[in-house]
């Protein structure tokens, strides 16, 4: 191997760079294969047969997706106003719209629960849409969460647009929606699609906002991420890494394909 | 839809982009009319384009486009086709859908639009690229293909960018032959920002000089070539005949002289002493052997010349005191080879004071440019 495929022999640099890199690398799989090595086939068949289970895996599969979906809905048009509009305050928003992303997870669940404590959290709860203890609950957990990615996603894609071509676009007879929808979105594409999988990825894995908010019921509001807290809590461990290993597989084939369509590696060397 | 070209009419317009401000610009194109608005960078060109267009709004002003004021209008509804520098296609379009984009928004029924996008693509000879997809273009293919989107809506006004700019010479030439079709066959009226001097001269029917925000000068190209108002339009069209020189008080009541190089050259009625700068017109430059003894002309010398390469029919002179100048002039038309001292002779009429840049009665006006473009 050469770093940029044209020094001939490795300098301190590139050993430090290779070493460093290499190492975490190693860590990381090492991490990875240990769980890999608890498991055995038929834990994963246990898993897939135990009834409880399949509805957790079920209801994870349900609520990533409309969360997934949701986010989308939503950070397209908060994207657009971030990277488009000229507005006072603009940038005290755009941190705002970050704030998800450093928050620890369970604190989400906990602002969840003490504001459907408030009036306004009850009013809502009292015209029928509720969510505490419930799956809708899970799935507004995991939106609010998960946010803030696709958002920073698809405004970095726009922010690259070359704006010319809406504006060539409005000269031609375009409408400022259909510029939108004919110009800018095809652009960007591959940003949603990107923005679509991570945010999947990440609802899949969510467990803190769960357990304050939607709570542990077996069979109930049960995601894969709390079964993995309720096997080793009756301790079943090898069905916990099972179950573990898993989202561990569906984590890496996520990222495998977030990546590839982001298209952020280096040409000719995708690894 | 169908529309020839309209009368342009922008009175006092003034736009603020960033730092830059174009200030109190103000110009009339007849119907039909080829304006290159030429410049150094920095000095508005694209800024005024992109006003006309509806993509930024004047902070004063007003722009007519035929009958219609366009204030306020939006730039969906101003038919005007708009090539900004590097085409801009749509990528993800082909050939045949970047040029149906305009007609396809405005709701045109599919057969109409493919009949009108078959004819744009058959005048621009770019039919046989009609399934292709735009990466797969080469630049000259491209300018054609954003000529053909913008002409597909039947512009009255049709603004381009630099078109020519990043193109061969060959190229270049094919394209210029494509715009002159165009307007001859839709005498769209065209506003054509260029920083070439070839490109100015030979697709202009007027050029309109812009520096610093502020339109400089307005004219014919030979207008400008015999009269340029100030130094940066001499620089523009890359002439050289100029004196940098004193204008003194005459001895007696006679009019102020103007001195270069030790010696009185002729009497500039009228101007202020100081240190001065003259432009001399180079077609009324001839070349003599001797400076003529007294009468009406102005006589500068000596210098030793040599021809520019054949066809250009210009001759370099170098003078002795120092400078050199490119003029107008045949090897045939002096009497000696090159390298033989000559004087380059003139009627005092060819010589005009250039403007100072500094002084606003010159042109150059206050400064509104800080820091960017």
């Amino acid at each position: 191997m050469t770093m940029g495929g044209r020094v001939q022999r490795w300098t301190g640099f590139e050993i430090w760079v290779a070493a460093t890199l290499g190492g975490y690398v190693l860590g990381l799989l090492l991490l990875l294969l240990s769980v890999a090595g608890y498991v055995r086939i038929s834990d994963f068949a246990d898993f897939l047969r135990h009834p409880d289970l399949r509805t957790a895996l079920r209801l994870s599969l349900t609520t990533s997706t409309l969360a997934s979906g949701l986010s989308i809905l939503t950070a397209l048009p908060t994207a657009y106003g971030l990277s488009r509009g000229v507005f006072i305050g603009r940038r005290a928003l755009d941190t705002l719209v970050d704030v998800p992303l450093v928050l620890p997870p369970l604190v989400m669940g906990i602002a969840l629960l003490v504001f459907f404590r408030t009036p306004i959290g009850r009013a809502i709860e009292s015209v029928g849409l509720r969510f505490t203890y419930r799956p809708a609950g899970i799935v507004l957990a995991q939106f609010l969460i998960v946010t803030p990615y696709a958002v920073r996603t698809i405004k970095a894609g726009l922010d690259g647009l070359d704006r010319r071509l809406e504006d060539v676009a409005r000269t031609l007879g375009a409408t400022p929606w259909q510029t939108f929808r004919l110009v800018t979105l095809p652009q960007i594409r591959s940003a949603l699609a990107a923005s679509a999988i991570l945010t999947w990825a990440q609802a899949m894995g969510l467990f803190g906002p769960m357990m304050v908010f939607s709570g542990t019921m077996r069979g109930k509001t049960e995601v894969l991420a709390t079964s993995i807290y309720l096997e080793l809590s009756i301790g079943r461990i090898r069905m916990a890494m099972a179950i573990a290993l898993f989202l561990i597989g569906v984590s890496l084939t996520a990222l495998f394909l977030f990546k590839s369509l982001v298209g952020d590696h280096r040409r000719g060397w995708p690894w | 839809m169908v529309r020839t070209g309209e009368a342009l009419s922008v009175e006092s317009l003034s736009v603020a982009a960033g730092d830059f401000r174009l200030s109190e610009v103000s110009f009339d194109l007849p119907a039909g009319a080829c304006v290159i608005i030429a410049g150094p960078s920095g000095s508005g060109k694209t800024v005024l384009l992109e006003t006309l267009a509806g993509l930024r709004s004047p902070m004063a002003g007003r722009i007519r486009l035929g009958r219609r004021d366009l204030a306020g209008v939006d730039p969906a509804a101003r038919g005007i086709g708009y090539l900004p520098q590097d085409h801009a296609l749509f990528p993800f379009l082909n050939v045949f859908d970047n040029v149906a984009f305009g007609l396809r928004v405005r709701g045109c029924p599919p057969a109409e639009t493919a009949e009108r996008v078959r004819e744009m693509l058959a005048l621009l000879q770019i039919e046989p690229l009609a399934a292709r997809s735009i990466a797969t273009l080469s630049g000259g293919e491209r300018q054609r293909v954003a000529l053909a989107r913008a002409m597909a809506i039947r512009p009255g006004l049709l603004l381009l960018d630099e078109p020519l700019s990043a193109l061969d010479e060959k190229t270049a030439a094919e394209i210029r032959r494509c715009l002159r079709d165009l307007r001859r066959r839709y005498a769209v009226t065209t506003l054509h920002v260029c920083h070439s001097m070839e490109e100015a001269l030979a697709l202009g029917d007027r050029i309109l000089f812009l520096r610093q925000g502020r339109l400089v000068q307005e004219g014919t190209p030979a207008e400008l070539l015999a009269t340029p108002a100030e130094e940066s339009v001499i620089r523009f069209f890359r002439l050289d005949t100029v004196l940098t020189g004193e204008i003194r008080p005459a001895t007696e009541d006679g009019p102020p002289l103007f001195w270069w190089n030790g010696r009185a050259i002729a009497p500039m009625a009228g101007e202020r002493t100081g240190a001065a700068r003259v432009f001399i017109v180079p077609d009324a430059v001839r070349l003599s052997l001797q400076p003529p003894s007294g009468g009406p002309e102005a006589a500068v010398g000596p210098a030793v010349y040599w021809p520019l390469p054949e066809g250009l029919g210009r001759i370099r002179l170098q003078f002795e005191g120092g400078g050199e100048w490119t003029v107008p002039c045949r090897v045939s038309d002096v009497e000696a080879p090159p390298g033989t001292p000559v004087w380059a002779v003139f009627p005092q009429e060819a010589m005009r004071r250039i403007g100072n840049l500094a002084d606003p009665n010159c042109g150059g006006g206050p400064v509104f440019r800080s820091g960017r473009r």
